[in-house]
């Protein structure tokens, strides 16, 4: 009976030892660790109309212009040497608990004369350029907004914190063909820093 | 016998459990500040010691602070920056990741954790360090301009 017994467990032990490592080699000494934090943003306004930054109503988009959401003008340039908080139309606030970053990407409009982005933020033919600036940057510092996989365009923003930020938009170089109105809509993602 | 017997069952059982995936979580609770705002937990997954054939998973969770019913999308993005060290993850990864409900409909108030998985094939090739975003974004947004969480998920591969 105990010989009986001890085959069993001998055996039940020997499955477990060395069978199940096999099933389970997928997972072998894979660690899995997550960073306790909450990741939250709000951002105002949501809205900007292109070339009419006061939402006067009534404008239309020139090809080959540079546009800025710059409140003191559409064509107005924020300073090179760093934008002012004056310059910028959005506020984002930090509404996590850590640091984040921020990424900026402005996707390839749909309808109309369909205009893509040419990922270097710069126009072209039938494509626009598109950047992001916030407060306090200067203009070598102000990062290409693309269609997707933007690099992050402010670093380490604080928990509870909010920082002023605005767009440019290049429209592109040639003439509009379609007579139609596009859209595409800007997206701001926020990462634990 | 009943020595032997108890010694051979801890053996086995410690035998067995070396094989398993370890998962350190450290469990937060939300600030009551956000409980009126979305937000996604956690910020970062770290995957260490990976390799083709394996399996990690980890679940993200998603607070739907509006006062109504809302849709989010839960999507799988390649960074244009990464963590220092890290390179961007290939464009292949996209079809490694099983994303448990990639359009959760979350009522008003409610949390709710959708597990992610990362599954690499046999036969797959990856940087030694790689790093991709899972993206979680509110589909009711209205707008020109609107706003994404996502959580940065650091692979490093076994040597």
């Amino acid at each position: 009976m105990r010989k009986a017994i001890l085959s069993i467990v001998l055996a039940l032990v020997l499955l477990f030892a060395f069978a199940v490592p096999i099933f389970a080699a997928t997972s072998q000494n894979v660690s899995v660790t997550a960073t306790p934090a909450f990741i939250s943003i709000a951002n105002a306004p949501a809205t900007w109309v292109i070339n009419d930054v006061a939402d006067a109503g009534g404008k239309t988009i020139l090809p080959d212009t540079l546009y800025y959401s710059n409140p003191l003008g559409d064509t107005t340039s924020p300073t090179v040497g760093g934008a002012v908080d004056g310059e910028c139309k959005f506020t984002i606030t930090n509404t996590s608990t850590v640091a984040i970053d921020l990424t900026v990407v402005f996707p390839h409009h749909s309808g109309g004369d369909a205009s893509t982005n040419s990922d270097t933020g710069l126009n072209d033919t039938t494509s626009f350029g598109a950047k992001s600036y916030f407060s306090g940057q200067a203009s070598g510092a102000w990062v290409i907004a693309k269609n997707s996989g933007s690099d992050v365009g402010y670093n380490a923003l604080a928990a509870t914190t909010n920082i002023k930020w605005g767009l440019i938009y290049e429209s592109q170089s040639n003439a509009w063909t379609s007579g139609t109105a596009m859209t595409s809509t800007v997206v701001i993602t926020a990462t634990a820093d | 016998m009943k020595n032997i017997i108890v010694l051979l069952i801890a053996v086995g059982l410690l035998l067995s459990g070396c094989g398993q995936p370890s998962t350190e979580v450290q469990p937060l609770e939300p600030p009551p500040e956000l409980y009126d705002k979305i937000w996604i937990s956690p910020g970062k997954v770290e995957v260490g010691n990976f390799f083709p054939g394996a399996r990690a998973e980890y679940p993200i969770t998603i607070h739907n602070g509006n006062d109504e019913p809302t849709e989010f999308s839960i999507t799988f993005q390649v960074p244009g920056s990464t963590a220092e060290g890290y390179e961007k993850a290939p464009s292949a990864v996209q079809d490694w990741i099983i994303i448990e409900d990639p359009a959760p409909v979350l009522e008003a108030k409610e949390t709710r954790e959708v597990l992610i998985a990362v599954v690499m094939p046999e036969d797959a090739e990856a940087p030694p360090k790689w790093e991709f975003w899972i993206a979680v974004k509110d589909v009711t947004q209205t707008g020109m301009v609107q706003t994404e969480l996502a959580c940065r998920w650091l692979v490093e591969m076994s040597d």
